[in-house]
């Protein structure tokens, strides 16, 4: 006995020491591993096989039926209840339009853009060929058989530019101090030497575009995954 | 031969066999047993026998369908379309030949719910009020509002009408005749925005 007791010892004591028992128990061998598919097969064919098959799908169908009503095998198939978001129509009716974030719009030339123009050189026309000496008024004829148009006295100051009177227009070159540049609304800080127009949109010059945090994002993980593989590589190389 | 290799021959074999008796048919049938018949309830509180259905495991994608009249015998054809669930499946004779995902009405125009009949079928119908052709449409009420072949895309709708996809809408409209039930079910949970 003491023979045989420590000829299983000398055999298993090592193979204990080496693995643990519990992952051991628990690995099945190449033969049940084998022989696994092997049976349900068989199992399977025998089941199937006339006798067994119309067996099966007696109380097959009859376990289907009872499981499955016509309306779980609807909402099974179907593809969801709609979702709230807006839905599209191909005729007639609401159309969406995405417009891009940029819009280009081209730059307005000098001889296109009525504000740039230079004002008429109505200042050069020398003075009296547009104001004619104002003339008296004919003299109201009063008395039957005649029609006097009722007068329109307006009840407001209205100015008109003249030579004479107070003008609004001031000659190019002449500007004074504090008025804005023609083709600019007043009262904007832009110096006299800036562009005088710039398209909507566009950023104001001196400003430096900066990537939006998605871009960082991403490059943030494009730079991660360079270092990770290379790092890995380094591993590998290193344990070769 | 060794008894690894048998063994190994044996498993391929019953493998395989498992594999190729266990696929099932495509589009194979659910039969019902006819001592219990399931029945659905039509919006008028009627009820329709159900005697097989369509085994379509999977959900359907838009633009999907199934049809297979298979070993179904003739008889009264009805539609249900369920809004909620954006199904429609034809009947016939308690036999479900075909189902496909619909499109159906939104943007202030819902689609009617209740049960219809087809009043008139025009397979080459052309929509003046939409200018939009309606191909094998079947028209369910006199303002229009008819089952028609539409391009079934996630995300569009119709006004008012059913859309299905063009090949379902041809079959449809060979099975369906004047005068057959449709049933809309209404949509409970998901309203159109």
């Amino acid at each position: 006995m003491g023979n045989i007791f420590g000829t299983f010892w000398q055999r298993w004591t090592p193979y204990l020491k080496r693995e643990p028992v519990r992952l051991h128990l628990l690995v099945p061998s190449k033969r049940t591993l084998l022989l696994a598919p092997f049976l349900l097969g068989l199992t399977f064919v025998a089941v199937t096989e006339p006798g067994g098959q119309a067996f099966s799908q007696a109380v097959g169908k009859k376990i289907i039926a009872a499981l499955k009503d016509p309306l779980g095998l609807l909402a099974q198939r179907s593809p969801g209840k709609r979702s709230r978001t807006r839905y599209l129509t191909k005729t007639k009716g609401p159309h969406e339009r995405v417009l891009s974030t940029v819009r280009e719009r081209p730059l307005p030339t000098e001889a296109a853009n009525p504000l740039l123009e230079t004002p008429p050189a109505i200042l050069d026309i020398p003075e009296g060929a547009l104001a004619p000496a104002p003339t008296p008024l004919p003299a109201v004829e009063t008395g039957p058989g005649v029609f006097n148009p009722p007068f329109f006295t307006p009840s407001f100051p209205i100015v008109f530019p003249g030579p004479g009177g107070p003008s609004t227009l001031t000659p190019p070159g002449s500007t004074p101090p504090g008025t804005p540049p023609p083709g600019q609304p007043p009262g904007s800080p832009t110096p006299p030497g800036s562009p005088p127009l710039s398209p909507p949109g566009s950023p104001p010059p001196g400003t430096i575009s900066l990537p939006e945090p998605a871009t960082w994002t991403m490059m943030g993980l494009g730079f991660l995954a360079a270092v990770v593989s290379a790092r890995r590589r380094a591993r590998k190389q290193r344990a070769r | 031969m060794s008894v690894r290799s048998w063994y190994i021959a044996a498993s391929l074999v019953s493998v395989l066999g498992f594999d190729a008796t266990a696929a099932p048919a495509p589009n194979s049938r659910i039969w019902y047993p006819a001592s219990s018949y399931p029945q659905l309830s039509l919006p008028d509180g009627r009820r329709e026998i159900v005697r097989s259905m369509l085994d379509i495991a999977k959900p359907m994608q838009f633009g999907d369908f199934v049809w297979n009249e298979d070993r179904v015998p003739q008889g009264p054809v009805w539609v249900r379309i369920d809004l909620n669930l954006q199904l429609l499946s034809v009947f016939r004779d308690g036999h479900e030949i075909g189902s496909a995902v619909i499109l159906f009405g939104t943007d202030g125009k819902a689609t009617p719910t209740g049960d219809f009949t087809i009043l008139d079928k025009n397979a080459d119908y052309h929509s003046h009020t939409y200018d939009a052709p309606m191909p094998y449409a079947l028209r369910l009420t006199s303002d229009g509002v008819a089952i028609h072949g539409s391009n079934v895309r996630e995300g569009w709708a119709t006004h008012g009408c059913i859309g299905v996809p063009l090949k379902f809408a041809r079959l449809l409209f060979a099975a369906a005749s004047k005068g057959d039930v449709v049933a809309i079910i209404a949509a409970k949970a998901a309203r159109s925005p």
